[in-house]
C-alpha cells in the first residue's frame, strides 16, 4: 500500500486520540484521520464507506480495547462480516494499556489477517516501524 | 471379741466356724440362762461365747457395744412380748445378725410368722439339746449369710439397672427397638423427642420409619422437621429377633453445614468481584499513566513546533487528576471507615473552579456548560479533600450520564440551611428511575442505567462513604429523561 493513507482511530479516550493524532501528523503518513469513539460507531462508519465511492477506505486502524457499547473484541468480531473491499489490505493495530496472552490468542482466533499488538502510549518510533514494515512512500 | 468376717464375704463361711461365735442371749428366766450357758460350753463342733441380758432394752443396748454373731431371743420378756420382740431386735441389729427365737410354742404357722418378722429359726424350749442348738446356730448363721449375699446381689443388680436406665434415658441419641413386623417394642425419651410423639403413643404401634434404613441417608421426620441419621443393628430382645435403631439428630449440624455453604458461596462471589475489581482498578490506573507518557513523548521528541504546548499541558493536568481520583477511589474502597477529617474554611467558588479546570478537557469534549451560583453561601467549613472528591464524582457522573441529543448543562449552587450548609448539583441528563433504583444508587459496584457509559460503579458509593464519615447527608431527586439533582447537606 502506498502512502499517504487514511487512518481510523477507534478509542473513546480524548487524550489518547489527541496523542495519536499529533504523532500521525508529525510522521506525515496520513491524508486523513477519522476518529470513532467506540466499536459500533467504527463498524457503522466502515459499512457506510462500502456504498460511498468518494470516500477513501482507511488502510490503518488504531483500535482500543476498552470502550463503551462495543469494545475492541466486539469490533473485531463484527469486522469479519464487513464486505471485502472495505476490509481487505487493512492493518489493524490493537493499542492497549495491557493485554494478556489469553486475550491475544482469543483475538488471533477471531481476526484472520494481520494484527499488531502495541502497548500505550503510541510512540513516534512505533509509527516509524509500522510505516517501514507495511507501507511504501 | 473375734471380728465376724462372715458379713463381708461368702468365701469366708468356713472361717466363721473356726473362730469363736459370740452369742447374745436375751432371756429373763435365770434357769434357762444357766441351762444354755452349760449347753454351749458342751458344744463340740463350734466354739461359742455367751453373754446374756434379761430385758429387751438391756439386750439391745449390749448390741451397741459388743459384736455378736447370733442373737438368741426369748419371746416373752418383761418389756416385750411376741413377734414385736423379733422385729424390734431385727431393726436394732440392722438385720445384720441372725436371730434364733426361743419359744414354748411349736406351731408351724407361728414359725412362718417368726421368720417373716425377721428371725432365721426358732427353738422350742424343752427340746433343745446339744445337737439341735449346734445345728440351729450354724444354720442361722449360714442362712443369714446367704440372705446377706442375696441382698448385696440384689442391690448390685438394682444399681446396675439404674445405670443402664440412665444411659438409655439420658442418651441424646434416639433408641428404638423394632420387631420383624416393625412394631415398636421400646423407645427412649430422645427418640420420642425426635419423632415428636410420647412413648405411650409410640409403643406397640407400627413404626413409620422407613423399612430399609441406610447409614448414608439423612431422614427428615415429618412431625418435628428434625433431620436424623439412622443406624440399625440386629439384636435378640428377650428371645425375639429385633432391630435396634439408633437415631442421631443432625438438624443443627445440617444448619451449620448450610450456613458454611452459604458463606463459602458468598466468599467465592466476593473473590470473583474482587478479581474483577482489581482488573478494573489496574486498567483505570494504567490509562492515565499511559496518556501522561504519551503527552510527555510529544513534548520530548522535538514535535514542539507542531504541538501547541497549552493543549498538551491541559491534558497532562487532566490525566494527573484522573490518576489522583482513581487512587483516591482505590484508597477509599480499601480502607476502614474512620472518623471525620480535619475541617477548614473553604471558598466554594475557588474550589469548584479548580475542579472544573482539571476537568476542562472532559467538559469540552461533551460540550458541557456549567453555571455557578454561590451567592447565598460562599464559604463552607469542611474537609477540602473530601469536598473535592464528592464534587468531582458528582460532576463526573452528570457528564457521563448526559442525554445524547442535548447540550449537557450542570448547575451548581449553595445555600444555608438552619445551622448547616447545602450544595446542589443539578443536571439535565438522562435521569434516574428512583422507584426502581433508589436502594442501589449508592451501593458499591452497582451500575444502573449504564448503557454506553464508561465507569466502575464506585463514584456514588465513595460520595456516600465520605459523607457518612463526616456525618453529612445527601438527597437525590430525579426524573427519567429530564435530569437529576443531588443536594448535599454539610
Amino acid at each position: 500500500m502506498t502512502l499517504p493513507i487514511k487512518i481510523l482511530l477507534v478509542d473513546d479516550d480524548e487524550v489518547s486520540n489527541y496523542i495519536n493524532s499529533e504523532l500521525i501528523e508529525n510522521i506525515g503518513i496520513s491524508s486523513q484521520v477519522k476518529v470513532c469513539e467506540n466499536g459500533r460507531e467504527a463498524i457503522d462508519y466502515l459499512t457506510s464507506l462500502e456504498t460511498n465511492e468518494n470516500q477513501q477506505i482507511p488502510q490503518l486502524i488504531l483500535l482500543d480495547l476498552n470502550m463503551p457499547e462495543m469494545n475492541g473484541f466486539g469490533f473485531l468480531e463484527a469486522y469479519q462480516d464487513l464486505p471485502d473491499n472495505v476490509s481487505a489490505d487493512v492493518i489493524i493495530i490493537l493499542l492497549t494499556t495491557s493485554i494478556s496472552e489469553e486475550d491475544k490468542e482469543k483475538i488471533k482466533k477471531v481476526h484472520n489477517s494481520e494484527i499488531v499488538f502495541l502497548e500505550k502510549p503510541l510512540t513516534i518510533s512505533d509509527l516509524e516501524r509500522i510505516k517501514n514494515q507495511y507501507f511504501i512512500s | 471379741m473375734t471380728p465376724n468376717k462372715s458379713e463381708h464375704s461368702t468365701e469366708n463361711e468356713n472361717i466363721v466356724f473356726n473362730s469363736t461365735i459370740n452369742i447374745l442371749l436375751i432371756e429373763d428366766n435365770p434357769g434357762d440362762v444357766r441351762y444354755f450357758e452349760i449347753l454351749i460350753r458342751q458344744l463340740k463342733l463350734i466354739k461359742c461365747e455367751l453373754k446374756s441380758a434379761n430385758t429387751l432394752r438391756s439386750g439391745l443396748e449390749m448390741l451397741k457395744t459388743n459384736s455378736f454373731q447370733v442373737i438368741m431371743l426369748d419371746l416373752s420378756l418383761p418389756d416385750s412380748i411376741g413377734l414385736d420382740t423379733v422385729s424390734e431386735t431385727a431393726t436394732a441389729s440392722n438385720k445384720e445378725i441372725p436371730i434364733l427365737v426361743l419359744t414354748g410354742n411349736d406351731d408351724e404357722d407361728f414359725a412362718v410368722k417368726v421368720v417373716a418378722a425377721g428371725a432365721q429359726d426358732y427353738l422350742v424350749k424343752g427340746s433343745i439339746d446339744e445337737n439341735t442348738l449346734s445345728r440351729s446356730l450354724r444354720y442361722a448363721i449360714e442362712r443369714h449369710q446367704k440372705d446377706l449375699t442375696l441382698l448385696n446381689n440384689k442391690r448390685a443388680i438394682e444399681e446396675s439397672q439404674k445405670r443402664l436406665e440412665l444411659i438409655v434415658n439420658q442418651n441424646k441419641s434416639g433408641l428404638i427397638v423394632l420387631n420383624t413386623s416393625y412394631k415398636i417394642l421400646f423407645v427412649n425419651p430422645a427418640a420420642c423427642d425426635m419423632l415428636g410423639e410420647t412413648s405411650e403413643e409410640l409403643l406397640n404401634t407400627k413404626s413409620s420409619l422407613p423399612e430399609f434404613i441406610s447409614n448414608e441417608v439423612v431422614y427428615e421426620i415429618t412431625r418435628t422437621k428434625k433431620k436424623v441419621e439412622a443406624q440399625k443393628v440386629d439384636i435378640n430382645w428377650s428371645g425375639e429377633d429385633c432391630k435396634l435403631i439408633t437415631l442421631h439428630d443432625i438438624t443443627d449440624l445440617k444448619k451449620v453445614e448450610q450456613h458454611l455453604n452459604d458463606k463459602n458461596s458468598e466468599l467465592m462471589r466476593i473473590n470473583k468481584s474482587l478479581d474483577r475489581f482489581a482488573y478494573i482498578i489496574s486498567h483505570d490506573l494504567k490509562k492515565p499513566v499511559a496518556n501522561i507518557n504519551g503527552l510527555l513523548g510529544l513534548i520530548e521528541n522535538e514535535i514542539k513546533e507542531s504541538v501547541k504546548t497549552e493543549n498538551v499541558f491541559k491534558r497532562l493536568y487532566f490525566s494527573t487528576s484522573q490518576l489522583k481520583n482513581m487512587i483516591d477511589n482505590l484508597l477509599e474502597t480499601s480502607r476502614n471507615p474512620q472518623g471525620p477529617s480535619a475541617f477548614e474554611l473553604i471558598n466554594i467558588d475557588e474550589l469548584i473552579s479548580s475542579i472544573l479546570y482539571s476537568m476542562d478537557i472532559y467538559l469540552d469534549e461533551s460540550n458541557a456548560t456549567v453555571v455557578k451560583d454561590f451567592s447565598r453561601n460562599p464559604i463552607f467549613f469542611y474537609n477540602k479533600q473530601d469536598m473535592e472528591s464528592i464534587i468531582s464524582n458528582l460532576i463526573s457522573n452528570s457528564i457521563k450520564y448526559r442525554k445524547e441529543d442535548i447540550i449537557p448543562s450542570i448547575k451548581l449552587s449553595s445555600d444555608k440551611t438552619g445551622l448547616g450548609s447545602s450544595l446542589t448539583i443539578r443536571d439535565n441528563g438522562r435521569g434516574i428511575d428512583l422507584n426502581v433504583n433508589r436502594d442501589k444508587l449508592f451501593k458499591r459496584g452497582e451500575r444502573i442505567q449504564s448503557q454506553g457509559v464508561d465507569g466502575n460503579g464506585l463514584g456514588l458509593w465513595i460520595v456516600k462513604e465520605t459523607l457518612d464519615k463526616n456525618n453529612s447527608r445527601i438527597e437525590v431527586e430525579s426524573k427519567l429523561g429530564i435530569g437529576t439533582t443531588f443536594t448535599i447537606h454539610f
